[in-house]
């Protein structure tokens, strides 16, 4: 399997891939950048972390607004390149089996997904410095940044985002192009967030939501969504993993008992 | 040893469709076998039942004397195949769609030097495969099947779409393939081609083996008949002359037919001349596989 996986980065060599990862770092750096660099007087205190502003903003950002249009088009992508290279019937004429090679897949989109929050995570401390640069007074050099927590929150952003990563990975081996796929992923992206803005109960069933509501991003009001803590984990956070699980297994069937062609 | 045996094979798409009838068909370990039929006649159906891509509903299917559903997946190992059009990721170089292969197949990667020599694309190792032509683009396809030193390989219309050198150098690698004792199964409808490369041939018509035998059987068949060509004033009247079940084709003047011995021709124009019938041409034509191969598909 560690094998397949490794050959499976291989693959993602494929310039497409390598600008979306690179859009999401870059926009990712100057929105936080700009939003600092524009509001400068707001965030300049004195005695107060500055990084644990930059943190809740960046993975706000990430979770509202990136996160979802990124793995809707990365798995999209990453999936189209056999659907393109017509690669199918060689993997499954392989000796591996078909679940070994499904699953190598999804490990594969699932750990280059959490590399580029981790790649997020490092242009935003970056930022951090650069803004120390030009505004002394804002002391990201006097605080050290906060990556245990930052790493964590990032990690629950991830959770959230595992419902979708489910759907898109069960949509993207069922249609052969990239544009359906990507489409329902868009359009459902756009829908979540309508649900999620709207404070609808609704959107606790509806995955493409969860990131924006797993936890109050102080952008819009969520009292109505009723989510439950369990300590580790919410309600919202056990909906994404449940409907992950589903929709892996139900891809995973079938696959198994696909014609390929 | 038998590398590959197909027990009344059938299969078919729907329900109460027979895309194959009870194929049978043995390869025999360190042969070249020579798969033929025309388009649709179900050569690519039975390879995708070999290789698992599909389940046959009747019939055994046996790999190295062991039934394919005991050893799927993993007796793969043993095969190597090309099916259809090559699987190549057209942004990655040769070097590293091999690299992928040898990844999964967990075999170092100093074996894609060596396969990229034997399929003559050692120059090209670095070039985005996109930019290959098709006659590359089947090389690096046998390439990636020849990987992981299979015992058998499944090549299916390896030399559809190469121009005449491609199909030269093609035939070139499989039989260095051959001589390293590697058992072959080929699949084509260009019978003139593999005709050079077999020891034996199965030929598939509407999903059942009209022939199988080696290519001795074949000439046996070719001394058999005699094939003629005659342009004739009067098709109509020349046909009852030739005997109705000896004409294979007519177009236009021309009457295709078969005789039993060449001793016949003689006795032939001579019957023909004496009924007025013009005769323009009379040629005998070679009887190759291509002949054969009409021949057994129309009987």
């Amino acid at each position: 399997m560690l094998a397949l996986i490794s050959a499976e980065f291989t693959k993602l060599k494929y310039p497409p891939i390598y600008w979306l990862v690179g859009f999401v770092v870059s926009i990712m750096a100057a929105l936080i950048f700009a939003s600092h660099y524009f509001d400068i007087n707001n965030i300049a205190r004195i005695n107060v972390d500055p990084w644990f502003k930059l943190m809740t903003a960046s993975n706000s950002i990430l979770a509202v607004f990136i996160s979802v249009p990124f793995v809707v088009l990365f798995i999209s992508a990453a999936v189209f390149i056999e659907h393109h290279s017509n690669i199918w019937k060689q993997q499954y004429v392989s000796p591996f089996g078909r679940s070994t090679i499904y699953y190598s897949k999804l490990a594969t989109i699932l750990l280059l997904v959490l590399f580029t929050f981790i790649l997020v995570l490092c242009m935003t401390t970056l930022c951090g410095y650069v803004l120390n640069i030009i505004f002394p007074e804002i002391e990201f050099a006097f605080y050290s940044p906060p990556f245990g927590k930052w790493i964590q929150t990032t990690l629950r952003v991830f959770i959230s985002l595992l419902g979708i990563i489910g759907i898109q990975y069960f949509l993207s081996l069922r249609f052969k192009g990239f544009l359906i796929p990507a489409s329902i992923g868009v359009v459902f992206f756009v829908v979540g967030i309508i649900i999620g803005a709207m404070n609808n109960p609704i959107a606790k069933f509806f995955p493409y939501s969860y990131p924006m509501i797993f936890r109050d991003h102080k952008m819009f009001t969520i009292d109505k969504i009723n989510i439950t803590d369990y300590g580790i984990l919410n309600s919202v956070e056990l909906n994404s993993i449940l409907c992950f699980v589903l929709f892996i297994l139900l891809g995973n069937v079938l696959e198994l008992n696909r014609k390929v062609d | 040893m038998t590398a590959l045996q197909l027990k009344n094979i059938s299969f078919g798409y729907r329900k109460n469709e027979k895309v194959l009838d009870s194929v049978n068909l043995s390869v025999e370990k360190g042969t070249v076998y020579g798969f033929l039929g025309a388009n649709g006649a179900g050569k690519t159906t039975t390879i995708r039942l070999i290789l698992g891509l599909l389940k046959a509903k009747d019939g055994h299917i046996k790999l190295f004397e062991k039934d394919i559903k005991d050893v799927y997946p993993k007796g793969l190992k043993q095969v190597g195949s090309l099916v259809e059009s090559p699987s190549i990721y057209g942004h990655l170089s040769a070097k590293d769609n091999l690299k992928i292969w040898c990844k999964n197949f967990n075999i170092p990667q100093s074996r894609i030097f060596e396969v990229l020599e034997e399929v003559n694309l050692s120059d090209t190792k670095n070039k985005k495969t996109s930019n290959f032509s098709t006659g590359m683009k089947q090389r690096l396809g046998l390439a990636i099947s020849l990987l992981h030193n299979p015992e058998f390989l499944i090549l299916d219309e390896p030399i559809n779409g190469l121009d005449p050198m491609g199909i030269i150098e093609f035939r070139k690698i499989i039989l260095e393939q051959k001589e390293k004792g590697r058992t072959i199964l080929l699949s084509s409808h260009i019978l003139s081609e593999v005709e050079k490369m077999v020891d034996r041939i199965g030929i598939l018509k509407n999903g059942k083996i009209v022939f199988e035998g080696s290519i001795s059987d074949l000439e046996k068949l070719r001394q058999k008949d005699v094939q003629l060509k005659i342009k004739v004033d009067d098709v109509k009247r020349t046909i009852p002359l030739i005997g109705e079940r000896n004409v294979n084709e007519v177009d236009r003047n021309y009457i295709h037919c078969v005789i039993a011995n060449e001793s016949e021709i003689p006795g032939l124009i001579e019957k023909l001349v004496s009924e007025k019938i013009k005769v323009f041409e009379f040629s005998q034509l070679s009887s190759d596989l291509e002949n054969m191969f009409i021949n057994v598909a129309n009987e």
